[in-house]
């Protein structure tokens, strides 16, 4: 064989290689996205959306049968009634039945990534994407209305009344009414990554930003009515106890904070990096850190017990049959359980 | 280490000159700009090697010593030294600059991916990785619309209901031209040139691939990119626009400007140790010498251009 001919097949062999590896693996990089219903457990994570039974651990359905390396899922699962509502990297956005995970209708009318979980609300859902747009789908899967902002939406929508709250990447909240018309919209100092979260005790919506702080706004207008800054950013939507809001910055400071004045109850360090929400457990609540420290307290930021799991913890850790199910990546399991004292009861491993 | 030393100043760089021009897609085009500067030298000094390599191939008397020793690779080795030393040639001229520059390259890759933080947790990663002049409530996330194009996707445009990937068409043409005219002019037989020429046909078709399929800011790289490279090897003369334009070859061939140059043929009596030692042993039992009968297939040793 000719020299040449051997240099022509080498390079077509090695650009092939390269070829493959570039189709290869998710396009980004996302924690899993987690929530439950009664005793069941969803997780979105890289090719799959898993339903694990939360009694026992065990795998009960997966989506799609076959993975596929160009599509990931990362965006936590909304569960209503018979369904769930998940959105994936490719731009699409499923609806699939809950029992079986059997796809009923496919949105693909979306241009951008499914970052935050879906908002269910009666016979509609609101998605929101990437494409700087929420989405409002009916029942059929077809669209109702589109409400652009001027960057990705991260957060999951929150809904009082008649009223949708949306908060987005461009630093901004939003106040929309059911048919999509804009009601108010109030300024941040930074990206909003997280849900707000509606108090129907004092009509305040409790907002808060990668820009260092914890904003309540009124729901009705949008007015600031108190803010307080942090030490770090804060990635997620706050716990509300009996008045008292707790979340916990990037620095780990947990904060308890009066929901009516915003005035400071308590704070404490948590020891780590916190990206997650807080879980509420009997008595108390949780914190995970990014080192995969889990530690929890009382409200009155007493500390109960602490346990470590192998990997990295950013996802908000969910209750199901009385069990703390918490998320993990680059570790051994994707998932654990956990009783109310902190007893790790099974853990989970879908494999491939 | 590679985050602090590379990813780092490159990150707080691409999102300093964000922070002034206001928009991600024109700071990757200025961005990348500044580094192909930066790394100008380093390119030149390459080429200038490259450039000296080729001469030394070319030379008589590297060829002269290639057919000499052929069989006392240190014997050649040490020659080879000494021609190196004559004609002023680094013989690691050429390979340090692209040792060096190829962590810039691909430093400069990972920072345009790395600020364009597609989820919660890249966007964690890119904010610990500001520099304490830099506030990233105020630059996060980065404006990703540019032109028609959402950078942190890949990109298609929409013309009549179809969706054209431009951008990848764009890199397809530009790396094809790159490697086009800077392919030097060879003989058609040359490994070298088979190379050239498997690589030039490989590359685009690569590079579209990789365009088409990842997110549209890094298919923007790649194309200012390959205009600011071909723009740089022109600087340096090392454009062989004849390759893309025959017309150009024929025209300077016509008026001798291009003029090839005919191949020296060089004729050389191999002087081996060996074979030196076995001329004696075959003089003693009678015999006729290896050497006689290389004489009988070879001219006699001298320079002529045919």
């Amino acid at each position: 064989m000719k020299k040449s001919k051997i240099m022509f097949i080498s390079v077509f062999t090695v650009m092939a290689l390269l070829l493959s590896a570039c189709t290869m693996g998710p396009r980004a990089v996302g924690t899993p996205g987690l929530s439950a219903d009664g005793d069941i457990v969803y997780v979105a994570y890289q090719q799959y959306v898993y339903a694990v039974d939360a009694k026992t651990g065990n795998e009960i359905w997966r989506f799609p049968d076959e993975g596929n390396a160009q599509i990931v899922f990362y965006a936590p699962p909304e569960v209503t009634g018979e369904s769930l509502f998940v959105g994936d990297m490719a731009n699409k956005f499923y609806k699939l039945d809950k029992e079986t995970g059997a796809e009923v209708w496919t949105f693909s009318e979306a241009k951008g990534w499914s970052i935050a979980q879906a908002l269910a609300d009666g016979n509609v859902v609101y998605a929101p994407s990437g494409d700087w747009s929420l989405y409002k789908i009916d029942s059929n899967g077809s669209i109702v209305w589109q409400f652009e902002t001027s960057q990705a939406i991260w957060a999951q929508p929150a809904i009082a009344g008649d009223t949708i709250f949306l908060g987005s990447m461009d630093h901004k909240v939003y106040a929309l009414s059911s048919s999509g018309q804009l009601l108010w919209e109030t300024e941040l100092g930074g990206a909003v990554a997280a849900a707000p979260l509606f108090d129907e005790v004092t009509e305040n919506l409790y907002v808060s930003s990668i820009g260092k702080e914890f904003v309540a706004l009124s729901a009705k207008n949008g007015e600031k009515r108190w803010t307080l800054d942090t030490d770090g950013s804060i990635w997620a939507a706050p716990l509300l106890n009996e008045g008292q809001l707790l979340f916990a910055d990037e620095t780990g400071k947990i904060f308890a904070v009066n929901a009516e004045t915003g005035k400071v109850t308590w704070s404490i360090e948590s020891g780590g990096a916190v990206m997650a929400g807080l879980a509420a457990i009997d008595g108390g609540f949780v914190v995970v850190m990014e080192d995969g420290t889990i530690r929890a307290f009382d409200y009155e930021g007493n500390p109960l017990w602490t346990r470590e799991v192998d990997g990295e913890l950013y996802s908000t850790p969910v209750t199901a049959n009385g069990l703390l199910v918490i998320a993990a990546i680059k570790g051994d399991n994707l998932l654990y359980g956990f009783d109310g004292s902190g007893n790790q009861v099974w853990s989970f491993n879908p494999g491939k | 280490m590679w985050d602090t030393i590379i990813i780092q100043p490159f990150v707080n760089a691409l999102l300093a000159i964000t922070l002034v021009v206001k928009n991600f897609g024109v700071a990757i085009i200025l961005f990348t700009i500044l580094i192909k500067l930066l790394t100008y030298p380093l390119t030149a000094q390459q080429m200038k090697a490259t450039k000296g390599m080729q001469a030394l191939q070319e030379d008589p008397r590297y060829k002269k010593i290639q057919v000499k020793y052929k069989n006392d690779k240190e014997k050649f080795a040490q020659e080879q030294m000494k021609l190196y030393k004559e004609l002023g040639i680094n013989p690691l001229g050429s390979c340090l600059p692209m040792l060096i520059q190829f962590p810039i390259i691909i430093g400069l890759y990972q920072s345009i991916t790395r600020a364009m933080a597609a989820t919660p947790y890249e966007l964690l990663g890119l904010e610990r990785l500001f520099y304490g002049f830099l506030d990233p409530a105020q630059l996060l996330p980065l404006q990703n619309k540019f032109l028609w194009m959402d950078l942190g996707q890949p990109e298609r445009l929409d013309i009549f209901g179809v969706a054209i990937p431009i951008l990848a068409i764009i890199v397809v043409i530009t790396t094809f031209l790159q490697s086009r005219l800077l392919q030097p002019p060879t003989s058609s037989n040359d490994q070298g040139a088979a190379f050239s020429k498997a690589m030039g046909l490989y590359m685009p078709i690569l590079m579209g691939w990789m365009a088409y399929s990842l997110a549209s800011g890094l298919a923007l790289y790649f194309v200012v990119s390959n205009i600011v490279g071909i723009a740089q090897y022109a600087m340096l003369g090392r454009v062989n626009w004849s390759n893309l334009f025959p017309f150009i070859k024929k025209k300077e061939e016509a008026t001798g400007k291009g003029k090839a140059v005919q191949p020296t043929i060089i004729e050389v009596e191999p002087i081996n140790d060996d074979e030196e030692e076995n001329e004696s042993e075959q003089k003693k039992a009678g015999k006729p010498s290896s050497r006689s009968v290389v004489k009988k297939q070879r001219p006699k040793l001298k320079n002529k251009r045919k």
